[in-house]
Order: C-alpha cells, then structure tokens, then sequence
C-alpha cells in the first residue's frame, strides 16, 4: 500500500471522527439553543438570556458550517480509498507474466 | 549447406560425442509476484481462482467472463476486484441511508432532544446522496477504464 493510499485512509478517518465530534457538538448546541429561547418569560430574555442564546447561536453557527463539509471529505476519502485500492489490484496481472 | 541456427549437434553429419541434455533447473523461471495461489504448477496453465475447479469442457466455455478462470499473464476481471464490489456497496449503502434520513426528517417530533437530532440528521441527507453517486460514478468510470484496458491488451 502506498503513502497515497495510506494518506486517503488517514484522511477519512480523521475528517469522519472530526465530522462526528462536529455532529455530536452541534446537537447538544441545538438543544441547548431550545432549552434557553424555552426557557424566556412573556416579558421577553433577560439581557443576560440575551447573551447567552448570542453565544450559542454564534457557536452553533460555526459548527453547522463545519460539519457538512467534513462529513463530505470524509465520505470523498472514503470513495477515493477504494477507489486507489481497487485501480491497483486492477492493474496489477495474473503472476507468472514475464 | 548447414543451418547456423542450430547448434553443431544438432546439425546434419554431426559426429562428435553425444551432448547431454541441459538440466532442468537451468531454465530460468520468473518468480510469481503474489505466491499466495498455490495452484501454478505451469505459468502456462489456467489458474483457478477461489479454490474453483473448472473443468475444460466445451459447454463451460461460453459461460460468463466472471466464471472463467484467471489466465497467466492476463488483466484481472473487473467483476472479481474486491475493492470494486466494495465501492459499489459503499455508494448503494450511502444512497440508501440518505433516503432512509429523508424519510425520517418527515417524521413528527415531541422532544428537543428529538428535534436536535432530526435537524443534525437532515443535514447528513446531503453529503451521504453526493457520496453515493460519486461512489457509483467511480466505479463505473474504473469499469469501463478495466474494460479497455483488458481489451488492449488482448
């Protein structure tokens, strides 16, 4: 197996825990978003409510932008490891060629 | 008038002394590459594949490409390439799963916690639908490179 190959598998390993980890953040994020904008009275959040939920959406957001692409990469590494794989036992003949 | 092709002994009034003939370890034999097969006794026989026995009859001759036996010395059959089968499964399984999160992100919730997860599952739906393709597209793009290239080679 070459560094290629091997450099793809690691690739795909590495973005699908990252894209894991992203996905895992996030859901907690989103419930904690739902919790705090439940949790607001009629009169409206408390300005310390305020900053809160601010802190969470603006952690949310950058999490939700991560996530798609990593768990794209990861999938891309993925198809493009075995891809690498399956071109190299194609191209490799029947033993006994001279 | 004498061929100098042959050698002397092989010539026509060749009297000399008999010439034994070279042994047979002499004759230089590559080495396999993979020496996990263990039948190839001759690099001129067909190798079978997956411990299968095929018999030379006329009537298996015209069976599948897949069912034929390996031939030394000759590309490998894309069907048998178990990276390739694996490919496939991969894409089928990614498209299958981003149809099962479409299916499911219809599904009513009553819990945050259900919420959260519907939403983070509705975004999967994306990536896992393009990686499904990409993998069905890769695989035909290296059949159809392995179906050329065995036919060069023929």
């Amino acid at each position: 197996m070459g560094w290629r190959s091997i450099t793809l598998a690691a690739l795909a390993i590495g973005l699908g825990v990252a894209a894991g980890l992203c996905l895992a953040t996030e859901t907690r994020l989103l419930v904690a978003i739902m919790a705090a904008y439940s949790a607001g009275s009629d009169s409206g959040p408390t300005p310390a409510q305020s900053a809160a939920q601010a802190s969470l959406n603006a952690q949310f957001s950058v999490i939700y932008q991560l996530a798609g692409p990593l768990v794209a990469g990861s999938l891309l590494c993925l198809v493009g490891f075995l891809v690498v794989l399956a071109w190299r036992w194609q191209s490799r003949r029947i033993p006994g060629q001279n | 008038m004498t061929n100098p092709r042959y050698d002397e002994q092989f010539r026509r009034g060749y009297a000399g002394p008999p010439v034994p003939p070279p042994a047979q370890a002499s004759v230089s034999t590559p080495e396999p590459i993979a020496p996990e097969r263990p039948n190839h006794d001759s690099h001129a026989t067909p190798v079978p594949v997956g411990g299968e026995q095929v018999a030379g009859e006329d009537s298996r001759a015209e069976t599948a490409d897949a069912d034929r036996p390996l031939e030394v010395g000759t590309t490998r059959p894309f069907r048998r390439n178990p990276f390739a089968i694996g490919l496939l499964a991969v894409g089928v399984l990614m498209l299958i799963v981003g149809v099962w999160l479409i299916e499911q992100s219809t599904a009513p919730t009553a819990t945050f916690d259900q919420q959260a997860v519907s939403q983070v599952e509705s975004q999967l739906t994306a990536p896992l639908l393009t990686g499904g393709v990409v993998a069905i597209v890769a695989w035909l793009v290296l059949g159809a490179f392995a179906a050329s290239t065995g036919r060069r080679s023929d």
